[in-house]
């Protein structure tokens, strides 16, 4: 024992110790909560943003596709599965001038299995730099226009270096720039020019392996932007009419669909924290209520002995402070740990747009767990405080005798 | 010095009826008495003794302690008391198993704040129980009489007007009793008062006033002078 003073920590602590396998079970208990709280409060967050971003930065109203392949442009966008399917090229100018659309910019999708670069199938997306108005707004450190043949943009969780190379069908490309997260299928995918994106058809013909097809003078998705006044479910069933091998994505119908699976989630991440906080409260009080009954000629020492009523409440909130904070850090870091190392599975598994919040909304989600989790631990221990504040002294030390 | 007037408690069973533990019992302890009151099990020494050290509430009556009634106090006026000018030795185990007997010492120390560790004064007294050896050990690793005596230190540790002890030399062999009650006897000539309650008439030689209860009642037996006490 050092020279320090007893005080209600040191006398907790000293009690838990003895305790450690009610202790390590009761911070078992709430590191459990803390971990789904934290973890419920991280997901839907992050679906969240992720749906604000896309919404908010996409630009486009409508998007063409070939029949049958709006299915694999959503796929593509949000959970970045790999596909290849293409359009007539001729379309993008036949729908550029049509009355109501603002611009119209293509994009020719290549679908790769494997890369040395990549833990996932790659999506290779060739875009048009003098007309895109959606992948553009998350490039940094470039300006698209000035994107050569060769070069390539890769999404923010494609691990190639800067200046590197990253390698397809048997073919070197630069990576000259990164994409700001995007939260969606995009964070996966490389980005080059169309010119670049026809060559790699090339090669993977003659490469042989995974032949992607034949896209000469083909593009695989048409985004458009219309302008203001335009309606985009009209403009969509105008464009079916008309060329009816294709099929339009709407948008606004997407992002509509999106948060119609995210309240769903929502619900569910609610639904099960709310549940395991009532277990979380009961078998805390439930273990507390028996552990002090266990410890009523103790607390009837310590009053015996001229501890006020106040110090030992004082003394088992100490006790449950001390798991609660414990139980709620180990949650909390368990919890990063997997969100973090997992986000990328997550967000491929969930196939929504996925965009996990800063840092510092991160630390705030952090501690309103801590709290939740201090607030639980303190509302499960009243019972006992108050049992143990109003009991008789000397009736509490002859009862365990 | 510590005086009882009237003092009853009626513990109600479940079954409606109703004992009477301790009946109007009226006695004047002054300072540097040493009482000892003796009588059979269920005679209702302990409740008359737990009501004096303020763990028992009595059912009416009143026990003033230096003119001061203790069960109209407050709880935190009524815990200084029982930390300050009452020492207690409850009776049987009564040592927290997760502190050291050092830690059991000086635990009425961190009861009421004081600015010192209490580390000096609890280190003294095992010294003076010659138990300074198991400062560092736990209650686990000690005999029922080195617990007894460890009890009694922290008993004294806060330096108390009257030490009271319930059973002292309960479950003890002749020989650690008669180490103990002298232990008592070694106190109470350094000027504290004692009362403490038995059922073992022999260790009843220790003390200048000895009081027989019965049935809840209490009756002097005899009262030695001070020159007369026997230790």
């Amino acid at each position: 024992m050092g020279k320090q003073r007893l005080t209600t920590f040191a006398l907790a602590v000293k009690n838990l110790r003895k305790r450690s396998f009610r202790t390590k079970s009761l911070i078992v208990v709430v590191a459990v909560f803390s971990f789904v709280m934290f973890c419920g409060g991280l997901l839907t967050q992050s679906l969240s943003l992720g749906k604000n971003y896309m919404s908010g930065r996409m630009g486009a109203d409508i998007m063409i596709v070939p029949r049958g392949c709006a299915l694999s442009l959503q796929n593509t966008l949000l959970r970045s599965e790999s596909n290849t399917f293409y359009l007539n090229e001729n379309l993008a100018e036949e729908i550029s001038v049509m009355p109501g659309v603002e611009q119209a910019s293509p994009q020719l999708y290549i679908g790769s299995l494997n890369a040395a670069c990549c833990t996932v199938p790659v999506q290779l997306i060739g875009f048009d730099p003098e007309t895109d108005f959606t992948i553009k707004s998350w490039m940094k450190n470039i300006d698209s226009s000035k994107l050569g043949f060769g070069e390539v943009v890769t999404g923010s969780r494609v691990n190639a270096t800067l200046g590197g190379q990253v390698w397809f069908f048997g073919q070197p490309l630069k990576v000259v720039a990164k994409l700001n997260d995007t939260g969606m299928g995009f964070d996966s995918s490389v980005f080059m020019t169309l010119e670049t994106a026809q060559y790699m058809i090339k090669a993977s013909q003659e490469a042989a392996v995974h032949p992607a097809g034949n896209g000469k003078d083909h593009i695989s998705a048409l985004f458009v932007r219309l302008s203001g006044a335009e309606d985009a479910a009209e403009a969509a069933k105008l464009i079916i009419s008309k060329y009816p091998q294709t099929d339009v994505v709407v948008l606004k119908e997407m992002m509509l669909h999106i948060s119609t699976q995210l309240h769903n989630i929502k619900d569910l991440a609610y639904g099960i924290q709310g549940l395991l906080w009532i277990v979380s409260v009961l078998v805390l009080a439930v273990v507390f209520t028996v552990s002090a009954n266990e410890r009523k000629r103790e607390f009837g020492l310590l009053l015996a002995l001229g501890a006020t009523r106040k110090k030992l409440e004082g003394l088992l909130i100490a006790e449950i402070l001390i798991i609660c904070i414990l139980g709620a850090i180990c949650g909390v870091i368990a919890a990063s740990f997997i969100m973090y190392e997992f986000r990328m599975l997550i967000a491929v598994s969930l196939g929504l747009p996925y965009m996990q919040p800063s840092i510092g909304s991160a630390i705030i989600l952090a501690a309103v767990s801590l709290l939740l989790s201090v607030f639980t631990g303190v509302i499960s221990c009243l019972y006992s405080v108050i049992r143990i504040g109003r009991a008789e002294t000397q009736i509490m030390i002859r009862e365990y005798e | 010095m510590l005086e009882l007037k009237q003092l009853k408690r009626v513990y109600a069973s479940d079954d409606f009826s109703s004992f009477t533990a301790v009946d109007n019992v009226d006695i004047n302890i002054m300072t540097g008495d040493f009482v000892s009151i003796i009588g059979r099990s269920g005679s209702g020494k302990s409740t008359m003794l737990n009501m004096i050290a303020g763990l028992l509430r009595p059912t009416s009556g009143k026990i003033l302690i230096n003119g001061a009634d203790l069960w109209s106090m407050n709880d935190k006026d009524m815990a200084k008391i029982r930390n300050s000018k009452i020492g207690y030795v409850p009776q049987g185990l009564s040592l927290l198993s997760n502190l050291t007997i050092l830690d059991n010492v000086r635990l009425p120390f961190y009861l009421d704040k004081r600015k010192d560790n209490g580390i000096d004064r609890a280190k003294k007294l095992l010294e003076e129980m010659r138990i300074q050896s198991l400062a560092q050990r736990y209650p686990a690793q000690l005999s029922g009489g080195e617990m007894r005596r460890v009890a009694i230190a922290r008993a004294l540790v806060n330096n108390p007007e009257i030490l009271i002890a319930d059973e002292p030399t309960a479950d003890m062999d002749e020989e650690t009793s008669e180490e103990v009650m002298k232990l008592f006897g070694r106190i109470n000539s350094e000027g504290i008062t004692i009362l403490l309650v038995t059922h073992e008439y022999d260790i009843t030689n220790y003390g200048n006033r000895i009081y027989k209860m019965s049935s809840g009642k209490l009756a002097e037996k005899y009262h030695l002078s001070e020159s007369k006490t026997m230790y």
